[in-house]
This record gives C-alpha cells, structure tokens and sequence, in this order.
C-alpha cells in the first residue's frame, strides 16, 4: 500500500482492545425471538452458529465465543479466525452450516437465503433473530439482542459500558467524505447514500458524507459524471476494495473518481473490510478513529 | 426450401440502382442531422447541470475549470466512445451476416462477442488496467472464433443453433472465469454481458477508433463480394467468390470492430442484428449503402441508448446494453415475424 501523508489506515488490531474475559458460564436467563416474531422457548446454547451481519465477533467480544462453531464472512478479527465460515460470501449455505451441528442459528432481519434458513429450520434447529445495525445509535440495541439470544444479557451491559465512548473529536465543519465499495480496476464502484452504514459513521466522526447529502440512497452505481459532481474532500474504501483497485494510485485513476478534491490531492482512509459495517462492539472506537484520521488527511 | 433462401436475394433483384442511391443518400442526411442534434443533446446531459452555453465555453476552451473537465474529460470522450463504438457495431452486423448468409448473426448473441469477453476478462486478470492487452487478445479471440464458425456447414437454422449455441459456452466460459476469485479482477458477469460505456476516457476511446480503422481498411472494396457471399456459400462460389479467404478477411475485420469495443465497454448486443435489418426494411441491401448505413445508425442508436442509461435514473449509472436491447429486441421480433408472415 503507498503510503502518502494524506493516506491513512485503520485496522481491527490498532482499536483499543474492548472485550470481557472468555466465560463457558451458561444461564436460564436470556431470551430470543424466532422468524415469525415468538419468543423462543427451551434454547440449547451448546453450539452457536452466527450469520447474522459481522455478530461472531460481538459474540467472541461478550466473552461467548467458546460456544460459536460456525460464523459468517463479514465477521472478522483474530479472536474468531479458526471458527469455521459458513455463508457462501453474503448468503448462508444451509448445508455448510448444519454440518457443524448447531444446536442455535443466529441470524439478522437481513440474512438470506430464506429457502436456506427454512431447511435450518427444517432439521430441527433453533433460529434466533436480532435486529441488523446500520447506524451507530442501534449498536447498543444490537449488542443486547445478540447477548440476551446468548442466554447472558448481563455481558451486554458490561460490555457497553466498557467500550462505549463519547465522541470527543472536534466537528471538521465542511469536510464532505464520499463512502466508494470498489471491486476491481474496471468495475463500476458503488457510492454509499443514505442508510448505507458508512453515512452514520461519517456523521458520527464529525464529517459530511458526500452521497447521503446528493440524495443518494444505500449504495448506489452512479456515473463518473455524478461522482465528479459529489465533490469529496476525503474518500473512505474498505481495504481489500482498495487493494482491488490497485491502491491509492488505481484510485486516483477511476473515471469520474479522477476530477474529485479528494482523488487529486490522495486524500484517502482504508478500513478493514470486516470492521467498517459491522455495527458492533469496535464501532465506537472505530468512529474516534475515524474522526482522527479524516482530521490527519484533510490537512 | 424458404428457410434457405438467401435473405438479400429479394432486395438485390427488386431493387434499381436509382432508387438505392436516393434512399441511402436520404437515409444518410436523416441519421446526419438525427446524430449531430443527439450529440448536442447528449454533451448538455448529466449529473452535473451545466448550460449549452457552458458546455460550448468548455469545448472551446473557456470556462470555469470543473466545467470544463466534465466535458472534456467525461462527456466528450463518452459521446465520442457511443459513436465510435455504435459504428463499430452496427457495421459488424451486416458483415457477419453475410458472411454466413445468415441473417440471425449478431457479434452479441454468436459465439464472436463472448469470445472476445473471454479474452478480454483473461487479459484484465493478467494485466490489470491495460486496455492494449485486453484489446489485442479480445481481438484475436473473436476472429478465432468467426473463423471456427464459418468452418461449419450447416445453412439456415442448423447455423443458427450452432451460432447461439457456441455462444451460450462462450458466456459460460466468461461466467466461470469470472467466479473464479484471482483471474476475476472483480468485473461482475453482467458488467461484461450486459457491456457499460462508464469506463470511457480518452484511452478506450483511441482503442476502439484504431479498432475501427482498421476493420474499415480490411472492408475497403469488399461490398461486392459481401453481397455475393450473402446468397450463400454455394452460390457465391459459383460466381467466383473465394469465400474461404473472404471469410478470413472478414473474420480478421470483425474481430478488430467487436474485440476493442469489448475489451473496452463488455458486450453489447443487438446494435449489429437491429440496425441493418431495420436498414433493409428501408429498401436498403445492397452493402456498398448497408454499410455505410449501417455504421452511421449504429452510431446514432448506441448514442441514444447511451444517453437514456446515464440520464434515465438520476446519476445512477445502468448498463447500456439493457436500452438497447430495449430498443433492439422489438426490431428483431418485428423482423423475424414478417419474414415468417411472408412465409
């Protein structure tokens, strides 16, 4: 990766660590909801399977991760890297995930294939819901669904009030990030909008995100001439989409992204792929970080 | 015995060539004045609203700067791209079409368009980036395979499943290459089938005119034969057409036309299959006019298509190849349900 003082990169392992200590304690208490919306009665919490959007590592941060035997692709960190993945990229393989016998599927209002999901459930296994985070306000909400499915809603609690910190950053004013998802030199890329994940994080971080303001919704594939128009002053990628690109240089080279402040002065921020939309226990360090880096390029 | 009949037949008898040349020349003046005004319209178009006036400022040279780098550097080369790359497929359609005396050939749909993908898509996982050597392998895959298909003996139908058949392995091909994570270079299968002009700079654009050039230098002169050639093989011999090295010669032009442009923007299909047949439903069948037409309407409708897929929805971005499609499908239908009113 070229390094230029207008580049910066955030990556899981610089957070500062924010986890409770491993526990194979299990509780009565806790409780779930299953796909038609009922409580869930009578859970056997031996062998968790996550696939619900980057929760494995909330779960490996509640201290919980011994009873996780399957994860999805989106779940990242070294805490969880041995634990076998079983989601075919963003859909979950049915088959992959009853070979590791769970015996509690966890999944989000988001996780698909239903047909999938309908043969877990066919073969007997418990599936447990938790609502998908795509701002930072829901993290909270999102860590004590996960923690209460778990059976230990108290780890929720400790686990908030020890990684939870207010943004202290200064407000950057006009500073306008543009959220690019790129795959490949001669791809077209896809600007984030409204509700893309990556506009909470920008507001959150004190900075302006370019495609939400242009009325741009989720993501979107937008021509090199709308891209142009946004103006960023800042670009944020995720690291292996950058990578595909072929760096900072690949860039700065994609039509449309080429005429942007952002492009020609390289004023970009690299974030883990894994880390960025997980809306999990890292989030709000990952908001400070974010903040400081924004800061640092933009100057 | 309809089945076979070769499908310029009719024209070419019917016509005189008074009447020829006052149609294609009225034909030209209409699809001058339809691209010149589209074009216009095309540069006054996109995400950032920029007034004729600005845009005129910005292409002679004055003007704020961001103006001045929209047009220059993205609507210009991308007008110019539509047009080159219009042009480049509109006049492969007729060729391809009588080479094989077939009339069902399109460069998207037969086996030359996928082809050219494949190489294309290889050549972006070995050499990221760079257009010559996408264009070059595109090129050379697409004439191996207009080659292989004129090998094949079969006339009418039986070609034509051949045709589309060798296509559809092509795009399968294409599909597998495309999962497979480190020859990917993160192209989706779409983003070649369905082909986007969003990539168009000034680099793609000087691709595909060399492309063009050169498959207009290897069709010099070679309107005559191609009318003969689309009588059939049999027929066409008979006359004293070589069509074993006619078929070289214009496999090689072909490929020029359709690999750079694939190799540049994915495949787009239906430019080559809607254009002319709509041309010969204007009287117009004879390939020293068809060509000319052809590559004039190319131009215009890819243009047209082109501008409805980056100003339809917002500054959201769709692939090309659905207008056309849209706009070429109906063509096609309308085309192939006369001939079979005429029996």
């Amino acid at each position: 990766m070229p390094t230029s003082p207008h580049f910066a990169a955030i990556s899981d392992s610089q957070l500062a660590a924010c986890s409770l200590p491993a526990t194979t304690a299990s509780s009565p208490l806790g409780s779930g909801v299953d796909r038609a919306g009922r409580a869930l009665t009578g859970i056997n919490r031996e062998r968790v399977v996550s696939v619900a959007m980057g929760a494995a590592e909330s779960i490996a941060a509640l201290g919980l991760g011994a009873q996780l035997v399957g994860r999805d692709l989106a779940s990242g960190g070294a805490d969880i890297a041995s634990v076998p993945v079983v989601t075919d990229v963003h859909s979950v393989n049915a088959e992959k995930v009853l070979a590791t016998h769970p015996t509690l599927v966890l999944i989000d209002d988001q996780t698909t294939p239903k047909s999938a999901l309908d043969q877990i459930a066919a073969a007997g296994v418990q599936i447990a819901v938790i609502p998908s985070a795509w701002n930072v306000a829901a993290v909270g909400t999102r860590l004590r669904s996960i923690a209460a499915a778990l059976g230990r809603p108290d780890a929720a609690t400790s686990l908030i009030s020890q990684c939870q910190q207010t943004f202290d950053g200064e407000p950057m004013g006009k500073v306008k990030v543009a959220f690019l998802y790129l795959r490949g030199s001669s791809a077209i890329y896809l600007v984030g909008g409204t509700g893309s994940g990556a506009d909470s994080l920008i507001s959150a971080a004190g900075a302006i995100d370019a495609g939400a303001q242009a009325g741009f919704k989720s993501f979107t594939a937008i021509t090199p001439e709308a891209m142009a128009t946004l103006k960023p002053d800042v670009l944020l990628v995720m690291t292996k989409g950058l990578a595909s690109v072929g760096g900072v240089a690949g860039l700065k080279r994609l039509s449309g992204v080429a005429l942007t402040p952002a492009a020609k002065a390289g004023r970009v921020v690299a974030v883990d792929d894994t880390l960025l939309l997980a809306f999990g226990s890292k989030t709000w360090a990952l908001v400070d970080a974010l903040s400081k880096a924004i800061a640092d390029v933009s100057q | 015995m309809s089945r076979n009949r070769p499908f310029a037949q009719r024209g070419s008898v019917a016509m005189s060539g008074g009447r020829s040349a006052l149609t294609t020349s009225k034909v030209l003046v209409v699809l001058g004045i339809a691209t010149a005004l589209m074009s216009v319209v095309a540069l006054s178009l996109g995400a950032a609203h920029i007034p004729l006036t600005g845009v005129i400022k910005a292409l002679t040279g004055s003007g704020d700067p961001f103006t001045r780098e929209i047009i220059m550097n993205v609507r210009l080369p991308r007008v110019l791209a539509a047009l080159i790359a219009g042009a480049s497929l509109g006049l492969s359609g007729p060729v391809l079409q009588a080479m094989y005396a077939n009339p069902i050939v399109d460069a998207g749909i037969v086996v030359v368009g996928p082809a050219a993908a494949v190489g294309a898509a290889l050549a972006a996982a070995l050499w990221p980036g760079s257009i010559i050597w996408a264009a070059v392998i595109a090129t050379v895959c697409a004439a191996t395979s207009a080659l292989a298909l004129s090998a094949v003996r079969a006339t009418g139908t039986g070609f034509s499943l051949i045709a589309v058949a060798a296509g559809s392995a092509g795009m399968a091909i294409l599909g597998i290459l495309v999962s497979i994570p480190h020859l990917s270079s993160g192209r989706s299968v779409s983003s070649w089938v369905f082909g986007s002009l969003a990539l168009a700079d000034w680099r793609a654009t000087a691709a595909i005119f060399v492309g063009l050039l050169v498959g207009l230098l290897q069709l010099k002169n070679q309107a005559r034969a191609l009318d003969i050639a689309s009588l059939g093989a049999p027929s066409a011999e008979l006359l004293g057409l070589d069509i074993r090295r006619a078929r070289g010669r214009w496999s090689v032009a072909v490929a020029c036309l359709i690999g750079t442009v694939v190799a540049c923007f994915g495949v787009i299909a239906f430019v080559g299959l809607a254009v002319p047949h709509l041309l010969r439903a204007l009287g117009i069948h004879l390939h020293a006019a068809l060509l000319v037409c052809s590559a004039a309407a190319g131009a215009l409708l890819l243009l047209v298509a082109d501008t409805a897929a980056r100003s339809a929805i917002g500054g959201a971005e769709v692939p090309v190849g659905f207008f056309v499609t849209l706009l070429g499908a109906p063509v096609l239908i309308r085309t192939l349900v006369n001939r079979a009113a005429r029996g």
